[in-house]
């Protein structure tokens, strides 16, 4: 347990890169209203904290994917992820 | 005074080619609003039980409301066509948006009623105050488009607003469309089928008067509130219109693919909004008022020719005679909304009639000696355009087809039935019911059989910061997309009157909550200020209420009762494939469901009939004799 918290630890001083891809209206949320970007965030973060730095509101989100599987909030992130962001659409 | 309406309603006899004009009064208008509850209120106090559909006798009706026109604002000018449908035999109704209302406004009328049939074919031609019935055997048999210009040109004004059916309406096609100004559509409920039946090609409008305000600087101050809350976003409605969801259901495994199957298609992104305002959008097109300018403009050269001047596809089309079909081009897509705007044909009804004959085709049920030839595999784009035209002229295979998905099943037999996947005869529309769940209920208890726009949909409101828009209603939990349980009846339950209440006042989902600029509370307040009535949100909401009651009455005195709120089979089944592969409408959740939306509506949890209390608390205890007949 420890060593865990350690090793948790040493990973927040690194940061990792994640590929993202937004559909639609949650372009808004991207640097330069872009489609595809790369954003570094410290290691050990969890989508929650990236769509946070992106001031992305969870309830404007309909689905998540994380490397092409369904992700939530609280999933925890890698250097390399690739995720990609879908917005609340519903009817119409 | 009327303030917002013109307090006048058109009756217009086509056999005995009698005009007069009624005067409904202000507490009609008050409880009834416009749009279906307006053309409720008149259906049910004229138009017989068990009246042929397709006979002289049914009664159409084009309903504004009291909103309508008043002023310029997002929104605000759809209309209602109502009358007994020859798809369900219940209760027909359709909106559109466009130009057609807020010119019969200004044209000094709030609804037309159109009874009898005519002894050839006419048009009707409405202008300041006056309305007279006129030839129209020369535009008998031809496309939209030149039946437009050809009116136009006749009557001597480009700002004629005209409705119109095509040829398949003229043919009687079951899922025949109405539409106004080449690309605004009354889609659903066969309603171009009654129009055609009464030899009627078209309705021109053409006013001058502008309507009455009560407050003219609220109902402006309000509108200018609505306007500076609305911030264009480069990828949403308005930029990329509605088909810019397809790949993202389709990631989540909720678009209707061959035949409702499965939730995945694997071309989504070549068919969406976003491919096609890279490819082949000329412009954006709108409606009278809005500034969200959601509508397409499509134009090509190859590989086919497509005229801009018919729109372009929405979703439910980019869905219907795509995904649905497996089809991946987006330019047989927009060929298809073309001829179907030409022939004037619901591309959800179709694609859905087509989709049930494809996958009984790749069942071997059909084979190309019934299709005459023709390969219906899934996929095959050139079977679905020609298919458009067969069916326009009820010719081949495409006669069978007219009939849409349930009539067609019946005669084909063999087990074709399961794979018509309709509510009450009205093929399904292009949302996934086992993805977000309340669509199951919407689906099943909707009067005028399968329709998406009964409620706005459940991944709205399965977050906190979703549910912000609601909270007026008094929703304020959030639920997940796949609850079916007592909570999300009482969520659909509300958010339906909800809906009931837009349809009434003739205002476009894409302009209220939770799409578009205007809040609930907006919206009570434009209403006072138009009106001049001292409104509130309850009394508005009641008149959704009373809505689905009156329509609930129309539909039992058809004989479509409980039996009728039943789901295709296939939706009890689990998704073939996709990110909810497996997921279904579990049978006896849903008939909790159901038991719980009567219950709450105040009908008989199992009869789902109307209370004498219900009906008598909504000031429509006059219907109670229809219900006993």
């Amino acid at each position: 347990m420890r060593g865990a918290e350690s090793s948790n630890y040493e990973s927040q001083k690194v940061m990792i890169r994640i590929k993202i891809k937004v559909y639609a209206e949650l372009q808004a949320y991207l640097p330069g209203k872009q489609e595809e970007s790369v954003i570094q965030i410290r290691g050990g973060a969890r989508v929650r904290d990236l769509m946070e730095s992106l001031k992305m509101p969870e309830h404007r989100v309909m689905l998540i994917l994380k490397n092409e599987k369904k992700a939530n909030e609280g999933d925890l992130l890698s250097d390399g992820d690739a995720l990609f962001f879908y917005p609340v659409i519903g009817g119409g | 005074m009327a303030f917002g309406y013109n307090g006048k309603s058109l009756r217009v006899n086509l056999a005995t080619r009698k005009i007069s004009v009624e005067e409904p009064g202000e507490k009609i208008y008050r409880q009834y609003l416009g749009g279906g509850t307006l053309a409720l209120h008149y259906l049910l106090h004229e138009l017989k039980p068990e009246t042929d559909p397709l006979g002289p006798d049914n009664i159409l009706i084009f309903s504004a409301s009291v909103l309508t026109g008043a002023l310029p604002a997002p929104g605000t000018n759809k209309y209602t066509v109502a009358a007994k449908s020859p798809l369900s035999g219940g209760l027909g109704e359709s909106e559109a948006g466009g130009w057609f209302a807020p010119e019969l406004k200004a044209a000094g009328f709030d609804a037309i009623l159109i009874q009898g049939k005519a002894a050839k074919p006419v048009y009707l031609w409405v202008h300041d105050g006056e309305a007279e019935i006129r030839d129209a055997s020369h535009l008998w048999g031809k496309v939209t488009g030149e039946v437009q210009k050809a009116l136009k040109k006749e009557l001597g004004d480009e700002r004629v607003r005209i409705a119109q059916i095509g040829p398949a309406g003229e043919k009687l096609v079951k899922y025949a469309c109405i539409m106004n100004e080449l690309k605004h559509f009354n889609g659903r409920a066969g309603l171009g089928a009654v129009m055609g039946s009464k030899n009627l090609r078209a309705i021109a409008v053409r006013g001058t008067k502008a309507q009455e305000v009560s407050d003219r600087d609220k109902a402006s101050a309000i509108l200018k509130s609505v306007r500076e809350s609305y911030v264009e976003d480069p990828a949403g409605l308005g930029c990329l219109g509605t088909a810019r969801v397809a790949p993202i259901l389709s990631a989540g495994g909720i678009l209707p693919t061959r035949n409702f199957s499965t939730g995945s298609f694997e071309k989504a992104e070549d068919i969406g909004g976003k491919r096609l305002a890279e490819t082949i959008l000329k412009g954006r097109g709108t409606c009278h008022g809005c500034y969200i300018r959601c509508k397409r403009e499509v134009e090509a050269q190859a590989p086919y020719q497509i005229n801009a001047e018919y729109g372009g596809p929405e979703y439910e089309t980019i869905a219907s005679i795509g995904s649905l079909l497996g089809v991946g081009s987006l330019e047989a897509i927009s060929k298809g909304n073309e001829l179907c705007a030409q022939y004037g044909i619901d591309t959800i009804s179709f694609g859905t009639t087509v989709s049930f004959a494809m996958e009984c085709y790749e069942k071997g049920i059909l084979t190309s000696r019934d299709t005459k030839g023709l390969d219906l595999h899934f996929g095959n784009h050139e079977t679905m355009l020609k298919l458009i035209e067969l069916v326009a002229r009820r010719e081949g295979f495409g006669d069978l087809l007219a009939e849409g998905a349930e009539i067609a099943a019946k005669r084909i037999g063999r087990g074709a039935e399961k794979y018509a996947l309709h509510v009450k005869g009205q093929p399904l529309p292009m949302h996934e019911p086992r993805g977000k769940k309340s669509l199951a209920l919407a689906y099943a208890l909707s009067p005028t059989g399968a329709d998406h726009l009964e409620n706005p949909h459940d991944p709205f409101f399965e977050k906190e910061g979703g549910m912000k828009d609601i909270h007026p209603l008094g929703l304020l939990d959030p639920l997940p997309s796949l609850d079916l349980s007592v909570r999300k009846v009482r969520m659909f339950v509300y958010l339906q009157q909800y809906y009931n209440w837009l349809n009434s006042i003739g205002m476009c989902i894409f302009a209220a909550k939770p799409f578009g600029p205007f809040t609930i509370t907006h919206l009570v307040e434009y209403t006072r200020a138009v009106t001049g009535w001292d409104t509130s949100l309850w009394e508005m909401v009641k008149a959704g209420e009373r809505y689905a009651n009156l329509a609930r009455v129309f539909n039992l005195r058809e004989g479509l009762g409980e039996k009728k709120d039943r789901l295709p089979e296939r939706l009890h089944q689990g998704l073939e494939g996709g990110l909810l592969k497996g997921e279904k409408i579990d049978p006896e959740e849903f008939a909790r469901a159901r038991e719980m939306y009567y219950g709450m509506m105040g009908w008989d949890p199992q009869s789902g009939v109307p209370s004498k209390y219900k009906l008598e608390e909504l000031n429509v205890g006059w219907t109670l004799p229809l219900l006993k007949s």
